[in-house]
């Protein structure tokens, strides 16, 4: 089911939280709403699901329009950040709590029937009979999942699904959550401002910042295209040096990184650590180094250039290299941006 | 009746209003996402979770309406066999000097408040079996 948008607007008392967000979401696509908290990215989802009502704009599921279907019948599967698992219902009924309540009527063993095969789906039999507190935190994800799929939404969505787990449930639940939307084929929105996991899990990211998009693509493209300093800063680690553009060249004391299509003027020079270099000799920002963290996978530098900026950068783990020792930081890719 | 109903009414009502007022709100969101109506809401999910805190007000408000006969009196006055009230009974008994009567009925309040007490202990552990850990 295509999902569409059209400069949606919510205020809430007199904090407009949703600037005229217009989004297309086609049919079976699996796309992230990414930004820092109070962009907007639940509140949009909050509309999508019926659960808040848009002040202006409207939102359309296929050719139908949406914007003011109340949520029990838009059709919709949320699964909720804390899961708001029913907890004193068993995993079992939990699940079947849709199809129980639905106006088509389902016989008993049908229902049954269907919460084996959703349990089965998540990867949870025989854990029916628990309770919600019976079960870790991952289970329950997987419970709030399964319940959302019992009454065969048109469109899934979920509320930053992995906020609440440790770091490696997240990421199994990650690639497993990926598999599920591939063999259901369900057009499937989720919220999330951890930009690892918009990456990793997306078709296709929309980078929201106070209430607007502002940038949307594949991972591949908001990653090696950041269209703005915002873009580049919110997705990972970034150094911002200071520098000025002069012919499509932008320079900083003893390096220069092409800027291709940005007007003469001061500017700012975005990298990330990997994407700078480190010598004891030869081309480069003169700098010195005030620490070295030691990674699993190398060492990041932290040090502090002749004009007093600080930067970091990622070095291969056998580099020799000590605190306080002097040397020059060279940038071998970077994005250049208009200061504005 | 009428007047234990007014005097007892604050202790429900203080029991349920923190559960109530903990409630997170996303379980009746989750609820209506799943197509439920505002009747099944409340009677399958939100009632079910106050029960517990229900039968307990209702076991404070019951252990206090036995010994109660002020408020009683005033309202309902004291008719013989039809508004008398034990815990009066029992002290009129007292005031005659009737130890022995006095005690009967005070022992029947007793056993009266003690089954009380086994049901809603009974029932409330049977409303939280969900509490217990695996």
């Amino acid at each position: 089911m295509k999902i569409t948008l059209d400069q949606v607007v919510k205020t809430f008392d007199t904090f407009r939280a949703v600037h005229g967000v217009s989004l297309e979401i086609e049919s079976g696509e699996l796309v992230a709403l990414l930004g820092p908290s109070g962009s907007g990215k639940t509140t949009i989802l909050r509309m999508v699901a019926g659960l808040e009502y848009a002040d202006a704009g409207s939102i359309h599921f296929g050719d139908e329009d949406a914007t003011n279907i109340p949520v029990r019948e838009r059709g919709v599967g949320f699964v909720f950040q804390h899961y708001a698992l029913f907890p004193h219902m068993t995993v079992g009924e939990n699940v079947a709590f849709g199809m129980k309540v639905s106006k088509v009527r389902r016989s008993k063993d049908e229902i049954a029937r269907r919460v084996e095969d959703l349990l089965r789906l998540v990867r949870l039999e025989g854990l029916g009979n628990r309770f919600p507190t019976q079960i870790s935190g991952g289970q329950r994800q997987r419970v709030a999942l399964a319940r959302a799929l019992a009454v065969d939404p048109k469109v899934l969505l979920l509320d930053e699904p992995f906020g609440a787990l440790d770091a490696n449930v997240r990421r199994d639940l990650r690639r497993w959550l990926r598999e599920i939307h591939d063999e259901l084929g369900i057009t499937t929105l989720f919220v999330t401002h951890d930009q690892e996991e918009a990456l990793d899990l997306a078709d296709r990211v929309v980078i929201l910042n106070e209430g607007r998009i502002v940038q949307q693509g594949t991972p591949e493209d908001v990653c090696r295209r950041p269209g703005s300093a915002f873009v580049m800063k919110f997705l990972g680690d970034t150094n911002r040096l200071a520098g000025t553009a002069t012919g499509g060249i932008a320079r900083v004391s003893g390096a220069t990184v092409p800027a291709p299509g940005v007007g003469d003027g001061p500017v700012e020079i975005l990298a990330r650590p990997v994407d700078l270099g480190w010598a004891t000799a030869g081309d480069g920002i003169p700098a010195q180094v005030a620490r070295v963290i030691d990674q699993p996978q190398g060492r990041r530098i932290l040090a502090r250039i002749e004009t007093g900026e600080a930067v970091e950068l990622d070095v291969p783990a056998d580099m020799q290299v000590a605190a306080s020792d002097h040397g020059y930081v060279s940038i071998l890719r970077g994005n250049v941006f208009p200061v504005s | 009746m009428v007047a234990m109903f007014f005097t007892s009414l604050p202790f429900v009502v203080r029991t349920v209003q923190p559960v109530l007022e903990d409630l997170d709100p996303a379980l009746e969101e989750a609820a209506q996402s799943l197509g439920g109506s505002d009747g099944t809401i409340f009677l399958r999910v939100i009632l079910p979770l106050l029960t517990p805190a229900l039968l307990a007000g209702l076991s404070l408000s019951f252990a206090r309406s036995l010994g109660e006969f002020g408020a009683v009196i005033f309202i309902a006055g004291n008719r013989p066999s039809s508004t008398e009230i034990t815990a009066l009974l029992a002290f009129i008994r007292l005031e005659e000097f009737n130890y022995s009567a006095a005690a009967a009925i005070a022992s029947v309040l007793l056993f009266t408040a003690f089954v009380m007490l086994a049901v809603t202990n009974y029932l409330q552990a049977r409303a939280l079996r969900y509490m217990a850990r695996a």
